[in-house]
């Protein structure tokens, strides 16, 4: 009698949710990516804007193209992630779909990294520029 | 089987849900990164005697590594919930949170000081 009893409800219980919750997650990847593309915006910018300043009044001058770096890197990483995450879509979406979903840890240890390796340029570029 | 036992679905969207709660994490460090470092530079166009002038850069630095805590900190948070979500009790770390969310304040208090400091 037991062993007729499915080990697990049929898929389309929660299917739809699933597939909802892996369209959430996109969308918060997204909301990241955007986040620190803004960030390498701000950064690249904002030397430019104050190496200009200092030309014009006496500001304390910027170390040539350091903001631009920083700020070009930071763009070319979060292009990476939205890329990442989208296949991940993709992969996840097909795993709802045969009920074998693995997760992953990938993309989460990059976007780490670069947030952690950018806040630490930052902040070393930040010390250096007194 | 794995996850809390609820069947295949409820494991799948605890994960996605666990990859959300660390994306937020990260997210809020880079605007405590971004925070720090438009404070230290706005600093240097302040003139003599402004708050901004003389708190910015330090607050600007102490933003800016809250930031990098913040973001660091949401990595073994990530680790430990996956692995946690794979057995078959979830149990909540209240004290973890709790200091990422220290960290945190540090940061905000230190926004709100710079907030104050450009009146």
């Amino acid at each position: 009698m037991s062993s007729e009893v499915p080990e697990q409800p049929p898929p389309s219980l929660t299917r739809v949710r699933e597939h909802l919750a892996n369209e959430r997650t996109l969308l918060a990847w997204v909301r990241t990516a955007v986040a620190l593309m803004g960030l390498g915006f701000v950064v690249a910018r904002f030397g430019l804007f104050l190496r200009q300043l200092a030309a014009e009044r006496a500001a304390p001058p910027e170390p040539a193209h350091v903001s631009a770096v920083i700020g070009a890197a930071l763009v070319g990483a979060s292009v990476a992630l939205a890329v990442l995450s989208t296949v991940r879509f993709f992969r996840a979406r097909a795993q709802i779909e045969r009920g074998t979903y693995e997760p992953e840890a990938f993309t989460e240890v990059l976007a780490v990294a670069v947030t952690v390796v950018a806040g630490l340029a930052l902040l070393g570029y930040l010390l250096a520029t007194g | 089987m794995r996850g809390r036992g609820a069947g295949e679905g409820v494991r799948t969207r605890d994960h996605l849900a666990n990859v959300r709660t660390t994306l937020a994490w990260v997210r809020i460090g880079m605007i405590l990164m971004a925070v720090g470092y438009a404070s230290d530079k706005l600093a240097a166009l302040e003139s003599a005697g402004s708050p901004l002038r003389t708190y910015g850069r330090p607050l600007g630095i102490v933003a800016a590594s809250a930031g990098v805590v913040v973001a660091a900190a949401a990595l073994p948070r990530f680790l430990w919930a996956r692995a946690r979500i794979e057995s078959p009790r979830f149990e909540p770390r209240p004290w973890a949170d709790l200091a990422l969310v220290v960290a945190l304040g540090v940061g905000v208090i230190v926004a709100l000081a710079l907030l104050g400091a450009t009146r």
